[in-house]
């Protein structure tokens, strides 16, 4: 009797291993598109929706922009710590919409690798927690506004008011955007090799140099306002859609190919390091 | 006890049974078993060698010049209506992937099933099936082409209950069906070539012209429905497109089959037609750049073939009169995102791709 309930339990057991594996086979993460969706809802109608992006523009981010805009005229209120930090936070919100939306596009198109298993969760919560930030933000504002009949709510009082959103915002986004790096570089292919220049050796020395401007405004934004139009000056070169092509064509280029080589042997010392910064290689080597 | 011992073993047998078949599929194929379909699909070419005949298409002589019928072949070769896009379009995309076919099974039907790699093994029983399956098709294309004529023969007689230009489309959707699966075979025989590991060991010794040869009949078998999937089975076998609603996006998509159209005669010119010589002392080093610049393009042409599968034309046409903004609010978000994509790649990468691989394969 005894034998005949442990033959049941094996037989049950062997079943359930067989399920265990056609469903998990089945409920498998197979694309990005989950990832681009959430990418797509907040460059399209959340805090990132730009002009550029969707030709109108949330309210939200519109109101976010016209008061850092506003604030940064502030010299003789704010320090000048201050108004660094609030220029290159308002030239960095602009270069996350263009990231995000680049990544928006890209992503439908990319294999949903382990890193991108790992990280998708993460890039959607930090855009969550960005979104809340800007919320806040766009409450803070309409209330003073509304309080002031805007006459006089961009004062410098009302910086220490909103900075914490504001450093929040801009945090949750880059981290955001960094991950979105992590699983764009893993999940097209990099190992093909040939002549030392890698096949992605482009895109790797673009998303090198912008995780270098993203700490920049992370930790030394006080410093220098130039960081976030740098930043800004360099994704609308190599991010925007019309000038993709210059991605697209690097495989075919060998002059770009050779330059792309010295900057990843010599780094930014390289010769050519500030015109790739500038992003002037868009004009000289965008068609083959 | 007996029955229970009896239930206990059969049910342990079906458990087991559950495993390996889970794990393994069920079964092979083997290089007999595809010499066999490959032999059954000739028996059927034979059959009907009255309609599959000997002739010249894009200035490549071909078994597989359809005959349609003395009335048909009259509308097809005077170009009337729509009904030269028979010749061009659709049996031109038949001769060009039966021409790689014919060129290239004998080197998968001389191999042993003991050299074949697991993956090859894979690929084979994906090429059994696509085999079969274009076999079968062609009864398919036979009633339909006959439907074709009777219906056009009788025009003089009968009052028709369809009128000539859905017969039409009923039979273009047949006819594309037919070259798609064409395409599909030979697509599974250029990766069961592929999955014979015939690359890697062309990087280890000294390439020769005839390597060269290999990788851009791969690289041809690979790429033709690139330029099929999109005019023919999204749009020509799905509606009538030049009677769909005008305006920017019907203008867009115009223009992305125009360029196409454009980048399909410069493959045709450069790895079809081409007579070309391979060029000589190729270094193991040039020869390595040549596999990975292909296996590249073919990740960006993956892209391509999604947005074609994911941007549902019809849809887009029909029900929203080409009204692109609505389409993406009411049904397809992604849309812009894979039309941009389209335009990309038929426009940058693609003629980037086939100029650059041309100066590296060809003599100058």
């Amino acid at each position: 009797m005894k034998k005949k309930w442990l033959i049941l339990i094996l037989v049950l057991a062997i079943i359930g291993v067989v399920l265990a594996i056609v469903f998990i086979n089945l409920f498998k993460v197979r694309d990005t598109k989950a990832l681009s969706e959430n990418l797509l809802e907040v460059t399209q109608t959340g805090y990132l929706a730009s002009e550029q992006n969707t030709q109108q523009g949330s309210q939200e981010n519109e109101l976010i922009k016209e008061y850092l805009t506003n604030l940064k005229t502030l010299t003789g209120e704010l320090s000048q710590g201050e108004v660094n930090t609030i220029s290159n936070y308002l030239d960095a919100y602009s270069a996350f919409e263009i990231s995000v939306e680049f990544f928006a596009r890209e992503m439908l198109f990319a294999d949903a690798t382990t890193t991108y298993n790992t990280n998708h969760g993460a890039v959607e919560k930090s855009l969550s927690r960005a979104q809340k930030n800007a919320d806040n933000l766009k409450e803070y504002i309409l209330d003073v506004k509304s309080k002031t009949q805007g006459s006089a709510y961009w004062t410098a009082s009302t910086w220490t008011d909103c900075k914490q959103d504001l450093d929040e915002m801009i945090e949750n986004s880059a981290d955001a955007v960094a991950k979105l790096i992590l699983i764009y570089r893993d999940s097209v292919p990099n190992h093909i090799e040939h002549g030392g220049i890698q096949n992605n050796g482009f895109t790797d020395i673009i998303f090198d140099a912008m995780t270098d401007m993203m700490e920049d405004i992370s930790k030394n934004s006080s410093q220098d306002a130039k960081f976030g139009s740098g930043l800004l000056q360099f994704v609308s070169a190599y991010l925007v859609k019309e000038n993709e092509h210059v991605i697209l064509n690097y495989p075919y280029n060998t002059i770009l190919q050779q330059k792309v080589k010295t900057i990843q042997d010599n780094g930014k010392t390289a010769a050519e390091y500030q015109g790739f910064i500038s992003g002037s290689w868009v004009t000289l080597y965008g068609r083959v | 006890m007996k029955k229970n011992n009896i239930f206990v073993s059969i049910m342990l047998c079906l458990a087991c049974v559950m495993c390996v078949f889970g794990v393994t599929g069920c079964g092979g194929t083997s290089i007999k078993t595809i010499a066999e379909n490959f032999a059954a699909l000739d028996a059927e070419y034979d059959k009907y060698s009255n309609i599959f005949e000997s002739g010249e298409i894009e200035s490549l002589q071909t078994n597989y010049k359809v005959n349609f019928g003395p009335k048909i072949n009259t509308y097809v070769d005077g170009n009337q209506g729509n009904f030269g896009e028979l010749r061009t379009v659709y049996n031109a995309a038949l001769v060009i992937s039966e021409d790689y076919i014919h060129k290239n099974r004998d080197y998968i039907l001389g191999l042993e099933d003991d050299e074949l790699t697991s993956e090859a093994k894979q690929q084979l029983n994906e090429l059994n099936s696509a085999l079969t399956s274009y076999t079968k098709e062609i009864q398919n294309f036979v009633k339909a082409r006959e439907s074709l004529q009777s219906h056009f023969d009788d025009l003089e007689t009968v009052v028709p209950s369809e009128t000539n230009e859905s017969v039409l489309r009923d039979f273009k959707a047949v006819f594309g069906s037919l070259v798609e699966k064409n395409v599909k075979l030979s697509i599974s025989l250029a990766q069961t070539i592929e999955a014979t590991e015939i690359f890697e060991l062309l990087k280890k010794v000294d390439p020769q012209p005839s390597d060269i040869g290999i990788v851009k009949e791969f690289m041809r078998a690979r790429m033709l429905h690139l330029f099929t999937d999109l005019p023919i089975s999204e749009i020509s076998n799905k509606m009538t497109w030049s009677a769909q609603a005008a305006g920017d996006c019907k203008a867009r998509i115009d223009q992305l089959l125009s360029n196409l159209n454009l980048q399909y005669s410069s493959f045709k010119q450069k790895f079809v037609l081409s007579k070309a010589a391979y060029k000589q002392n190729v270094t193991k080093e040039s020869f390595t750049q040549l596999l990975d610049l292909v296996n590249e393009f073919f990740v960006e042409a993956d892209a391509f073939t999604r947005a074609v599968e994911e941007m549902d034309f019809r849809t887009l046409a029909v029900t929203y009169k080409n009204d692109l903004a609505k389409y993406v609010e009411d049904d397809n978000e992604f849309g812009y995102v894979y039309l941009e994509k389209m335009e990309q790649f038929v426009s940058i990468t693609l003629p980037s791709f086939m100029n650059n691989i041309a100066q590296l394969i060809y003599q100058a």
